[in-house]
């Protein structure tokens, strides 16, 4: 551990920023300028940190440990390693450009400001706690600001869509609590006080199986509703298409990535016998995820609702890919996670731009937007490229390493999927065509207006990184790999 | 009897009657005696009776009264969060009264009088106290619910608490004959001496016995189906009243039933351990379904703190050291985030009286921000969000569960706390996601003694969230018992 607290740093930042905000006086353009001023100093520490991390080093870095609550062994505890690297920086990155993307947000400027702070720290908290009880205050910590987000700066349905995104949420989350303190119990039992991940991951796998399996269970329940794994995805729906562009990003671009984080840092790990026999039934709920999702993408008539569902289809991809216990499957699954947090956040980015336009967000309002708004346009379609897995963008390296990993372990599930792929391409191609293409049909959509330089300067890092990855993965799977075969070592004996 | 007699462990209680008939003197020298006067001797009396009871921290446990009462950590603790609560409400109870002209000294009183039943009930080592301390606390509480005497739904609090009451007191009553025909003693040193040799093996009514302690002293901590009363007693009753009966009554039952089935009747726990653990079930699943379908803010937060009762009856249900610390971590979180939520209930006011519509909630927070969010920071920390209190004392109570092997209690508990927490945030959605009605400015009342009990419920919430460890470590030492 060197001098500078690297990883704090990325808490403490987004804290302070949310203290001066709420200090700062009531001027909205100042303090949506403090809050990417923040948010922009805290993607530098993000790159400090992807700077300073060692690529072949499978362990833990810059690792920082306080005692909290030292009877317990529940200890301020954080760190990287290379599957969490890259969701850190992704957090980062997004944040912004929320920030750049919310000029529409006018009412209690203040408050939103500080939300999305918040919302900030405690998702990256949870992608760097080492402590599960830390890991925990984390996870729980993200629901209030985004429960406010979507409540507050929503849509028109948007108290239904809070109070059920807030509930479901809650549910699981509190079972984890209840899995937590039974390991945590049944570690005790063997003379072991402590809520350290690293001393879990030698001591979960050696418990009686039956408690290991309640325990998988309650996890992999709150993680699958995060997820959401189908049939517990219908909270997504309605809080993306309620929420405020901002959020939908958030939400779809880190959010649904701390559920299939949890799976791959804790599931699969602490409980490897039971996550074996647990991986065909994850694969099947992967599989209908997959299929559903596109399936119900495609009759959408709110394009909001439709990349709302293709998120379904997408995550559905990651789980299967983690459960197919092949190194390419998991290095895919996390590209994926970090792929999907790019095109969808910025397909949710370009929706919202499209509605604050137009006011509208139905599929039929639209038609031969492509000549009078080229730039958009263009934009929309390399994202919408990318989400449905064109070779040459970032969304094809991820599902091509998932469905060649997932091939190797269960073909039936690895061809169904594969399908996905196919419903991709129909629904989103579909709706571009419905949008873009055609005669204009209302006057209203002859005066759209394309991309601002703002708008241009937000949707630019995202589009740079969708073509980098898929051309240039290598930067990005050379982190990821020595903690991804760490990880399935345990579960396949060796690695692979 | 092991244990030497010292008549300074009843030091604090001492202090506390002093006070209270000091109060009724002066109201009888000084006839319409009001002002702030009243309130600060009450205050200064708990707080005195607070630091005497710190002589006994950690101290050799003494026995008074012939072994009726008895010192230990335990105690000490319990006294605590009791006094704590009888402050808190003191401080509120200014601002409420006055304007209502129920400022008199009877009240405060009567509130000292009841805050010693119910330390009594804390340090009771005979059951022959706990009754003593439980009539004395009933009764003057009965009177204070009825306090507001011109109002229709305080007469009817009073008297369905005094109705249902007395029935509750003669269930105990007759369990303690049941336990005294068993035993032949009703000291609770002597019964859990009597019962550590096997002296219980024979009592074949063991089970009536226990269920009708169990009954009493249920009734007192507002447990289904025992909480019938609750919600109308704590809808009528004056609002610092209502804050006082749910943190202080449920800390000395809690206390009095920790004594009582943990501390004396272990022998008898697999008499004791399914009942308490149906009634606890019952109690978290009842009290948060019916407590979704209210619309007056204080019957919701009565159904509430019945749901609360249901937690720490897990922890009672565990029936180990960490059970009995969990207990009263959750008693004290507890107490913190009662009197915080009917403080803030207190403090939005609607014309001269409080703001007790849900719907008239609406636009609050946008309106009295800083209000708004300590009342949705206490209304978060009941639903058991980190990182506040409630985490912590639902955290703990889990732990004790599920290391005495009872893990099925906290996963019902877990079902109870997303549907109780439905109406929790209902509240967070009406204050800061409506907009408020544009004629209707929303005052707060100007009492600051009720700020202050705002405040200091906030920094307890806030610091049992933020540094658990302290707490926790108290509690844990709290679980130092007499003889």
């Amino acid at each position: 551990m060197n001098g500078i607290p690297w990883l704090s740093l990325l808490l403490f930042i987004p804290l302070a920023g949310a203290i001066l905000a709420a200090l700062a006086p009531r001027r909205d353009e100042l303090l949506k300028r403090i809050g990417l001023i923040v948010s922009l100093a805290t993607f530098g520490v993000s790159l400090v940190v992807f700077a300073k991390f060692e690529v072949s080093n499978a362990g833990f870095q810059l690792v920082e440990r306080l005692t909290w609550v030292p009877d317990w062994g529940i200890d301020y505890y954080l760190g990287v390693d290379g599957i969490s690297l890259l969701l850190v920086v992704l957090t980062a990155l997004l944040f912004p450009i929320c920030f750049l993307a919310s000029t529409g947000v006018n009412k209690r400027v203040k408050e939103y400001v500080i939300a999305l702070l918040i919302t900030e720290l405690a998702i990256l908290g949870v992608f760097m706690a080492l402590d599960m009880v830390l890991f925990y205050v984390f996870w729980e910590a993200v629901l209030i600001p985004m429960y406010l987000l979507i409540g507050i700066w929503g849509y028109e349905r948007r108290i239904y869509a809070t109070i059920k995104f807030f509930i479901y949420t809650l549910a699981g989350g509190l079972l984890m609590l209840v899995g937590i303190v039974v390991l945590h119990v049944a570690v005790r039992g063997q003379g072991e006080v402590t809520f350290s991940y690293i001393d879990f991951l030698e001591l979960a796998p050696q418990l009686a199986l039956g408690t290991q399996a309640w325990i998988f269970a309650a996890l992999a329940v709150a993680f699958a509703i995060k997820v959401p794994v189908f049939p517990f995805h219908t909270w997504l729906p309605d809080a993306h298409t309620e929420a405020p562009t901002a959020g939908s990003v958030i939400l779809a671009g880190v959010l649904l990535k701390m559920g299939t984080y949890g799976f791959i840092r804790f599931s699969l790990p602490l409980f490897p016998e039971i996550a074996l026999k647990a991986a065909p039934y994850m694969m099947a709920a992967a599989v209908v995820g997959i299929l559903y999702g596109a399936a119900v993408s495609a009759v959408q008539s709110d394009l909001k609702r439709l990349v709302a569902y293709s998120s379904v289809s997408h995550l559905g991809f990651v789980l299967l890919g983690l459960f197919a216990f092949t190194l390419q499957g998991a290095q895919g699954s996390m590209l994926q996670m970090v792929n999907h947090g790019l095109s969808t956040g910025a397909l949710f980015l370009l929706v919202g731009m499209l509605y604050e336009r137009r006011h509208t967000r139905a599929i039929e309002d639209f038609g031969g937007i492509g000549s009078v708004a080229p730039v958009y346009s263009g934009v929309f379609l390399i994202v919408a490229l990318s989400s449905l897995g064109l070779p040459g963008l970032n969304g094809f390296v991820g599902e091509f390493f998932i469905l060649s990993g997932a091939f190797q372990a269960n073909r039936l599930a690895a061809i169904l999927g594969a399908g996905g792929v196919v419903g991709a391409a129909l629904y989103l191609l579909w709706a571009y065509q419905r949008t873009f293409h055609g005669p204009i049909t209302s006057d209203s959509n002859r005066v759209f207006k394309d991309l601002t330089t703002r708008e241009r300067v937000l949707l630019a890092p995202l589009i740079i990184l969708i073509v980098l990855i898929g051309v240039w993965p290598q930067p990005f799977l050379e982190r990821m790999e020595p903690a991804v075969s760490k990880t399935l070592s345990a579960l396949v004996g060796g690695g692979p | 009897m092991p244990g030497t007699e010292a008549w300074t462990v009843l030091l604090p209680e001492l202090v506390i009657v002093g006070a209270a008939i000091l109060l009724l003197l002066v109201d009888a020298a000084v006839p319409e005696s009001r002002g702030p006067h009243l309130a600060v001797i009450t205050l200064v009396a708990l707080v005195v009776a607070a630091v005497l009871a710190f002589d006994q921290w950690g101290a050799d446990a003494q026995l008074a009264l012939g072994g009726m009462v008895v010192s230990d950590s335990f105690g000490v603790f319990a006294r605590w969060v009791i006094l704590g609560a009888g402050a808190l409400a003191t401080l509120t109870a200014p601002g409420y009264l006055k304007p209502r002209n129920l400022d008199r000294a009877e009240f405060y009183a009567l509130l000292l009088l009841a805050t010693t039943g119910m330390t009594l009930l804390a340090v009771a080592s005979d059951l022959v106290m706990v009754f003593i301390a439980i009539e004395l606390l009933s009764l003057a509480l009965y009177v204070m619910a009825g306090f507001e005497r011109g109002r229709l739904e305080a007469q009817e609090a009073s008297m369905k608490y005094f109705l249902l009451g007395a029935f509750s007191s003669a269930f105990l009553l007759y369990g303690i004959a049941f336990v005294f025909g068993g035993t032949g003693t009703t000291n609770l040193i002597r019964i859990r001496a009597i019962a550590s040799v096997g002296g219980l093996d024979d009592f074949r009514l063991a089970g009536v016995a226990v269920a009708l302690l169990t009954v009493g002293l249920g009734f007192k901590a507002a447990m289904v189906p025992f909480h019938m009363w609750t919600p109308d007693a704590y809808q009528g009753a004056p609002t610092p009243v209502t804050a006082f009966m749910a943190a202080a009554t449920k800390a000395a039952a809690f206390a009095a039933l920790i004594r009582v089935l943990v501390l004396s009747l272990p022998a008898l726990r697999w008499d004791w351990q399914p009942v308490l653990a149906g009634i606890t079930v019952l109690t978290i699943v009842f009290a948060s379904i019916v407590a979704v379908a209210q619309t007056d803010v204080k019957r919701m937060l009565a159904y509430s703190s019945i749901s609360h009762a249901g937690f720490v009856g897990i922890a009672v249900v565990a029936a180990s050291r960490s059970g009995v610390a969990a207990a009263l971590m959750y008693l004290l979180v507890y107490t913190a985030m009662t009197v915080g939520a009917f403080g803030s209930v207190m403090l939005f006011r609607e014309g001269q009286s409080e703001r007790v519509h849900i719907a008239k909630y609406s636009g609050l927070g946008i309106k009295r921000p800083a209000a708004a969010a300590l009342f949705a920071l206490f209304l978060f920390s009941m639903a058991g969000i980190p990182p506040t209190g409630g985490f912590w004392a639902k955290w703990y109570v889990f732990f004790a569960a599920i290391r005495a092997d009872q893990a099925w209690l906290p996963i019902v508990a877990v079902a109870g706390s997303v549907i109780a927490a439905f109406f929790y945030i209902r509240v967070a959605v009406v204050m800061f996601m409506q907009d408020p009605p544009s004629d209707d400015d929303m005052p707060l009342d100007p009492s600051p003694g009720l700020r202050m009990a705002i405040g200091i419920s906030a920094l307890v919430v806030v610091g049992t969230g933020i540094a658990p460890g302290f707490f926790l470590s108290l509690a844990e030492k709290a679980t130092a018992f007499g003889p």
